[in-house]
């Protein structure tokens, strides 16, 4: 017991520059609603001064900070496979090409590395590049140059120079896209110091974190699942920010702790309805940010209510929702009783016949039956019969 | 060491290779160059080998850990760092060394001494801070991008400052180095992909360093093209082989591809037949290679042509080698980076909501 709070590390104030203490204060102003739950996180506007009643897709989010990142400096170029395509990577470079000319938009040859390279070479050059793959399957191909020289070289170089990148990567491509479209391997970066990690759930943060990703002077995964693309929520018109390495509470509760990643959140907070029907209370939370990965919220929720379920977008094994308990365990080990499970892609390569696949992922009554066996400490053998407006979504099929 | 190779170290027994004497290379005599151009290039050889031939001493010694470096590539690398255009931003040209080019930073200007000071792993050190191999040169205000142990990824990485200089305008072009054994990667041929793209095309200096070897595996048992720069021909790339080991044609095979990339905004591909003179790396040993020496090759010329004398040359070497001596010296009393600092330069403490603030952008504002 002694030992094991010696060496439990110390809660750690994620510090950021104190230009972005304005950002801090800002919160999703009740995009849970989208999802018809009455207690969403608070809306604090601090900056944002008026109500927000615009309601924008991901898509339509994301595209927009795009444009307001370019339009505020000539420095932000956006390129890869398609993105002056007329399908315009699902509408969220539409309009861009037109706008600010081929020199700033622009597609590449199919080659992921080289286009990785290039983009690296441009931020050492000054440029922000914001590089589009359009799937996180074939990033592997460009691990090379991500890991050996994007995220090292501010460290192997003394901090003298910078590689202010933003690599977006598509997840999710399912249904029927098989084993090699399918995979959400964000985990990857996790691992290696000098990446950052952001996978929004909603259109708000879609928005905000991508501005952020790109003022970053790191490197910065930023993951979207193609289930959320055309999720709607409010987004406010103006430009902001949200906060690296800070997660939310997007659902108050008192029984259990349900994180949920990228399009896994929105089945915890399906899971979290069904639960309300077993008598079960749930918190989730939207980690948001895996790197830098914000314990702090996630310990204090667990703290209360004593246990977590993490269910992640990607396999168990190694993954982000791995870390997340690993690192509640240190945190919370002899501070109270706990338990803790993980949820992930079934351990197999995901296959393309709708059968076996819905099997693969997790969903929010698979959710929710792990999370009430956990509360109750037992198999209960519960699944919830499925809601029809909880079943997904506004998926327009593969690709 | 000079002019008196050691005998190999392994009895004679290992393989002799003898690089592929270049095709119709142009074999110039020294007075083709002014003298004092000479002279200039055979001074940075000469301190730059003497740099590198202590660095080694320094990894057997225990004072350093793991040398690699450049020892017969000075002769092309002098005259390449002589004719760059040496700024910051992208009315400059980019450099986008391999880890084979002490020459050329001596040339641009480095001094010695910053090059020990990171075989020494000191804080000191401006291109690393202590946290790097030698040879693995960063310098902003010379638009040298970050070396790569990971061999090639800098081809791909020069398209990205051939798209930000072509977008800039001006004559400044991107230079990138790598040997020919790294050129089986992808991204060598990706570099000739997107720098030819039609109507979109990039000043890129592909620079190839045929000095035979990959680690110790030869090139005629690997390739079957002779010449790496004929892999160029399908995409309309001109190039032309030279030899590396001779600073005066190098000097003018570098000039005549300059003016060619910063002209037309296209691509460009030299092959600078070289020698390697002291293997790999530490990790091969370094002992010294049968191989052609370029330094003793330059100064028979320049003695041959009256441009200078054995006295000369002698004293040439002796101040090289006091300044080596003083870096080593000075270095060694310097700080190293510091346990505490063991975190720092992790993530860049960004400014998130500022661009770059009293720093370059790339771009004419």
């Amino acid at each position: 017991m002694t030992a094991s709070r010696t060496t439990r590390p110390a809660r750690q104030s994620r510090a950021l520059p104190k230009s972005v203490a304005g950002a801090e204060a800002l919160r999703s102003p009740g995009e849970a609603n989208v999802w018809g739950f009455e207690d969403s996180a608070p809306a604090k506007q601090s900056e944002i001064s008026r109500p927000v009643t615009r309601t924008l897709s991901y898509v339509e989010a994301l595209r927009e900070a795009t444009d307001f990142e370019m339009a505020r400096h000539e420095s932000v170029v956006v390129f890869g496979l398609d993105v002056d395509d007329p399908k315009a990577i699902q509408g969220t470079t539409r309009g861009l090409a037109e706008k600010y000319g081929p020199e700033r938009v622009f597609g590449t040859p199919l080659s992921e590395d080289a286009m990785t390279g290039a983009a690296i070479g441009m931020a050492l050059a000054g440029l922000r590049p914001i590089h589009v793959h359009i799937r996180m399957d074939f990033l592997m191909l460009a691990m090379n140059q991500l890991v050996n020289v994007a995220a090292k070289c501010h460290y192997m170089y003394g901090g003298r120079v910078h590689v202010p990148l933003v690599v977006r990567a598509m997840i999710g491509k399912s249904w029927g896209q098989g084993a090699q479209h399918s995979q959400g391997l964000y985990s990857f970066f996790m691992h290696v110091p000098g990446f950052k990690v952001v996978a929004p759930a909603t259109p708000y943060d879609a928005k905000g974190c991508l501005a952020a990703a790109v003022r970053d002077d790191n490197p910065v995964l930023y993951v979207e699942h193609r289930h959320l693309h055309f999720t709607h929520g409010l987004v406010p018109e103006e430009s902001y920010l949200v906060r690296p390495g800070k997660a939310r509470i997007t659902a108050h509760g008192s029984d259990i702790t349900l994180v949920g990643i990228s399009a896994m959140q929105t089945e915890c907070l399906a899971a979290r309805h069904y639960l309300t029907t077993a008598g079960i209370d749930a918190e989730v939370i939207d980690p948001i940010w895996l790197s830098p990965l914000d314990i702090d919220t996630i310990a204090d929720s667990v703290e209360r209510t004593g246990r977590l379920l993490v269910v992640d977008n990607g396999w168990i094994a190694c993954g982000a929702g791995s870390e997340i308990v690993a690192a509640i365990a240190e945190r919370l080990m002899g501070v109270r009783d706990l338990r803790v499970q993980r949820m992930g892609f079934a351990p197999v390569t995901c296959p393309t016949t709708r059968c076996l696949e819905d099997l693969f992922y997790p969903n929010g009554r698979t959710i929710a039956a792990a999370a009430r066996d956990l509360v109750e400490g037992t198999k209960t053998g519960w699944v919830p019969d499925e809601e029809p407006k909880l079943a997904k979504l506004e998926f327009k099929g593969p690709f | 060491m000079r002019g008196k190779p050691p005998a190999p170290a392994d009895n004679g027994k290992a393989r002799v290779f003898q690089p592929a004497k270049a095709n119709g290379e142009r074999s110039l005599s020294v007075g083709s160059l002014a003298r004092e151009r000479c002279l200039e290039i055979h001074r940075i050889m000469v301190r730059a080998r003497l740099m590198e031939e202590r660095m080694i001493g320094m990894s057997k010694s225990g004072e350093g850990y793991f040398w690699i470096g450049g020892p017969g590539e000075e002769a092309f690398n002098a005259a390449l760092g002589l004719q760059v255009k040496k700024g910051c931003g992208p009315g400059y040209d980019y450099l986008h060394l391999h880890y084979r080019n002490s020459a050329t930073m001596v040339a641009l200007g480095m001094p010695l001494v910053d090059g020990i000071r990171q075989m020494n792993m000191k804080f000191t050190d401006p291109h690393s801070a202590g946290r790097n191999f030698p040879g693995h040169y960063a310098d902003k205000a010379w638009n040298v991008i970050p070396v790569s142990s990971v061999i090639e990824v800098q081809f791909a990485m020069a398209a990205g400052t051939a798209h930000v200089q072509k977008r800039h305008g001006g004559d400044g072009l991107t230079i990138v180095v790598g040997g020919e054994a790294g050129a089986a990667e992808g991204d060598f041929a990706s570099c000739m992909i997107w720098s030819t793209r039609p109507g979109k095309e990039l000043p890129v200096l592909i620079i190839v360093m045929n000095n035979g070897w990959g680690i110790s595996t030869t090139h005629c048992s690997q390739h079957a093209v002779k010449h790496v720069i004929e892999r160029g021909k399908p995409f309309g790339i001109p190039g032309e082989v030279v030899d590396g080991n001779d600073p005066v044609a190098s000097w003018f095979a570098i000039e005549k591809a300059m003016k060619y990339c910063r002209k037309e905004r296209k691509p460009y591909m030299l092959e600078a037949m070289v020698s390697r003179l002291y293997g790999h790396s530490s990790s091969s040993g370094a002992p010294r290679a049968d191989e052609p020496d370029c330094i003793g090759q330059f100064e028979e010329k320049l003695l041959a042509n009256g441009w200078i004398d054995q006295e000369t040359i002698d004293k040439i070497h002796a101040e090289a080698e006091a300044e080596v001596e003083a870096g080593v010296a000075e270095s060694g009393a310097e700080p190293a980076p510091k346990p505490e600092d063991i975190e720092r330069y992790t993530y860049a403490d960004s400014r998130v909501d500022k661009i770059y603030p009293g720093d370059y952008t790339g771009l004419p504002e």
